[in-house]
């Protein structure tokens, strides 16, 4: 029982050393010698960078195009909405509204006068 | 300029450090998954490249034993969905026990053949059951090195490698193995 539980403290027998040498000779056809890093540098890193910079170059350039479309489009509207000075333009007052119905014309003389 | 140049010179040595530390268990756990020497080291050359290109980024990597541990499991996981091995298809020194196609001995050719059927008979214990065998056996560790390593109780390594082993045995008789080389 004791021999079950603890297979390393006990003498090898035949499975042991089949598993060993077996183990052994898989291991020794690995060669461990660290992969070479010395001209190796981060592949991805600097092509990353440089998409990250344009992207962000194309994005400000984008929300600028945007801000200042706004802008001029906001300062034609205030333009012609400025207060127009008392008798030069009273196209407003006189401007006629489609959906109103047409007037009577009245006469002169009023009857009650 | 130099102190760049030493501080890189550190940077490999440490490096180098680590690679002997723990390329055999990343070697073990990527063998313990396919039984495969020669995808194994592949793998362990990848895990420690990704390391090496990790630090460069200049990420720090807290636990790298257990960082390289991870990126070899899922390393030999994608190793298995590739469509080589979903093919089903064997490096011939598996399907013939004989490694190349050089002339052996009668006692070489004997041992290959014994250990091809070995290791056919590996693929039927569990991942698990084969990574304890591969610390046991191939990197020679004692069941409370293994426990410490896996984080499980030196109790259960023992229960576990009783298990195996006897599974193995079992195994080795109905397939008509002799154990003893």
């Amino acid at each position: 029982m004791n021999a079950n539980l603890s297979p390393e403290a006990d003498s090898e027998d035949g499975l042991d050393r089949l598993l060993r040498s077996y183990f052994q000779a898989e291991m020794t056809k690995s060669k461990f010698a660290p992969p070479e890093v010395a001209g190796v540098a981060p592949a991805r890193l600097p092509q990353q960078r440089a998409t990250l910079f344009r992207s962000r170059i194309v994005l400000a350039l984008s929300l600028l195009l945007v801000l200042s479309g706004l802008w001029l489009l906001l300062g034609n509207r205030s333009r012609s909405s400025l207060p127009v000075p008392a008798g030069m333009n009273n196209s407003a007052a006189e401007r006629h509204d489609p959906f109103q119905p047409a007037q009577p014309a009245r006469p002169d003389s009023s009857p009650h006068r | 300029m130099k102190s760049g140049q030493s501080s890189a010179g550190s940077r490999q040595a440490a490096f180098h450090a680590l690679y002997k530390q723990h390329s055999r268990e990343v070697w073990a756990l990527a063998y313990a998954r396919w039984l495969d020497a020669d995808q194994a080291q592949d793998i362990t050359q990848e895990a420690f490249l990704r390391l090496w290109k990790q630090w460069e980024t200049g990420e720090e990597i807290q636990n790298p034993r257990a960082w390289l541990m991870r990126v070899a499991r899922n390393l030999a996981e994608d190793y298995g969905k590739s469509a080589f091995h979903r093919n089903g298809t064997h490096p011939p020194q598996v399907l013939n026990g004989v490694k190349g196609s050089e002339n052996s001995p009668l006692e070489k050719l004997e041992r290959e053949e014994t250990f091809a059927q070995l290791r056919a008979i590996l693929e039927e214990l569990s991942p698990a059951d084969r990574h304890l065998l591969t610390l046991r056996y191939a990197l020679d560790y004692d069941a409370a090195t293994i426990a410490e390593r896996l984080d499980i109780h030196t109790t259960a390594v023992h229960m576990r490698l009783s298990r195996a082993r006897q599974r193995l045995a079992e195994l080795l008789a109905a397939h008509g193995v002799q154990p003893n080389l």
